[in-house]
């Protein structure tokens, strides 16, 4: 239904740098201190990563990244408990009673993890977002400008509009940012999402956002990195119009109770798992 | 009575001067007066009296009549009115008056502006704007800062590829109170004076 082909296809490797680290420090840590050692500072590395995987599960109530959060805490602990069978007949990896118990529940996260990726439920959906918004908007040369733009009043309390940012983070299709007088929805596209949640001095506004004022008025903005991630340049004034619009539509179906038909429509957009 | 700007201006900033009651003063008593004469009098330099008394000449306070009594001829000058009147009419200073806008016109931001546009934290609209002037080693930037209805004016400008709307609608859409409508005008103005906003004249007339 969705024309995903109007971005540019997903090149980033910057999501796999967290794994590729933990391999570069295990292979080396390995290879100068023995298969022991490379195994503990595996799990130290992702004992680490748990932490920020329970912030990110704070930030954003996603039970994926709490699942996330749990695999590599109990990894971690798991890699920690077995020791390395260097010269000794049988295994090699040597499973202690407390690494046999942990291991039963790395299975259940990684199932549950494996389920919750296939089902899209611990993927960010900017790219979603921004190939819904840019549905049927025409190409048009030199459109773009760096300014927010109004798209129209609402009205609506200030209890819903925070209800609705809980249920945008809980499924990431936006990250909220709380001003004194409005919430900003911020697409995160996959991959792209740790200085969202880790940055202490994010510039969050430079980004793509819909804005609601608690006195109604809707605003989009869309930063120049996002516009020219599509592969075409899209005529700016309906693009934003779009964005915004889009937004509203999932405002309006999350005050009637039709949560599941904004899920619909994000999955409706046929983008990978890791894109 | 001084009514034009530049002579207010001129005069202005000669009282302004320390000595301006003493050379008036001066000017008052003497039947009529040399800047050589009234220097050596205050003990001032010449040039600063001369300066004084040619300004007073152009605003027409003083006569000056050219002598050649010495070696070189000389000007003296004699008080022509004993009070100074200035009035000035603030409202002539503006182009438009306040509720004289441009209706014809209609606006919207050019596209490939050399614009920044800083968002006021917190709220919704601009809270400066930075036009680039100029090319290359000469190109320089100058920053205005808004007042919060230029600021929700410029936010609500229709984006370069929207459709143009008149000065009332923009200052409608925004919320903007009529008696804003001079200073939308005169932002408008500026911008449109860089390139950063297209006008033309509205069909619809």
């Amino acid at each position: 239904m969705y024309y995903t082909q109007i971005l540019k296809s997903d090149k980033s490797i910057i999501g796999l740098v967290p794994a590729i680290v933990s391999l570069v420090l295990f292979g080396c840590a390995g290879a100068l201190f023995g298969m022991g050692i490379g195994l503990k500072v595996l799990g130290a590395v992702l004992l680490i990563y748990s932490v920020f995987g329970f912030i990110a599960a704070y930030r954003t109530n996603n039970l994926g990244y709490k699942i996330s959060a749990l695999y590599m805490f109990t990894f971690g602990l798991y890699l920690n408990t077995v020791y390395w069978n260097e010269f000794g007949p049988g295994d090699k990896i040597v499973k202690t009673p407390e690494a046999r118990f942990l291991f039963v529940f790395i299975i259940l996260f990684l199932v549950w993890l494996v389920y919750l990726l296939v089902t899209k439920r611990i993927k960010w959906r900017g790219r979603e977002i921004m190939a819904l918004a840019a549905n049927e908007i025409e190409p048009a040369e030199n459109t773009y400008t760096d300014r927010p733009r109004p798209v129209r009043k609402l009205e609506f309390g200030k209890e819903h509009l925070q209800n609705f940012a809980d249920f945008l983070k809980k499924y990431l299709v936006a990250l909220p940012f709380y001003e004194r007088d409005r919430i900003l929805f911020l697409p995160v596209k996959m991959g792209f999402e740790y200085p969202y949640l880790f940055g202490s001095n994010l510039n969050y506004w430079e980004k793509t956002w819909v804005a609601f004022d608690y006195d109604g008025t809707v605003t989009a903005h869309i930063s120049q990195q996002d516009y020219l991630d599509y592969k075409e340049n899209l005529s700016f004034d309906p693009l934003c119009a779009s964005l915004g619009e889009l937004y509203i539509e999932f405002f309006e179906k999350f005050q009637k109770g039709e949560e599941v038909r904004i899920i619909d429509k994000m999955n409706s957009v046929k983008i990978g798992f890791f894109s | 009575m001084i009514t034009e700007f530049k002579k207010i201006q001129l005069i202005g900033a000669y009282l302004a001067k320390e000595y301006a009651p003493d050379l008036l003063r001066l000017l008052y008593l003497y039947k009529d007066i040399s800047a050589s004469e009234a220097a050596s009098r205050l003990s001032l330099h010449i040039r600063t009296v001369q300066e004084f008394l040619e300004a007073l000449h152009a605003v027409g306070i003083v006569q000056k009549e050219e002598v050649f009594e010495k070696k070189r001829p000389y000007f003296r000058y004699t008080l022509q009115q004993e009070k100074i009147v200035c009035e000035m009419d603030i409202a002539a200073l503006a182009d438009t008056k306040p509720g004289e806008s441009d209706n014809e016109l209609v606006i919207r931001e050019r596209k490939n502006a050399n614009v920044r546009f800083t968002t006021a934290r917190n709220n919704l609209y601009f809270s400066s704007v930075s036009i680039w002037i100029g090319e290359g080693r000469e190109r320089s930037e100058k920053k205005v800062s808004l007042t919060s209805a230029q600021g929700k004016f410029l936010f609500n400008l229709p984006f370069p590829d929207a459709k143009f709307a008149t000065i009332e609608e923009i200052m409608q859409k925004a919320g903007i109170p009529e008696e804003h409508r001079s200073e939308i005008i005169d932002i408008a103005d500026l911008l449109i004076e860089h390139g950063v906003i297209e006008a033309m004249k509205s069909v619809s007339g």
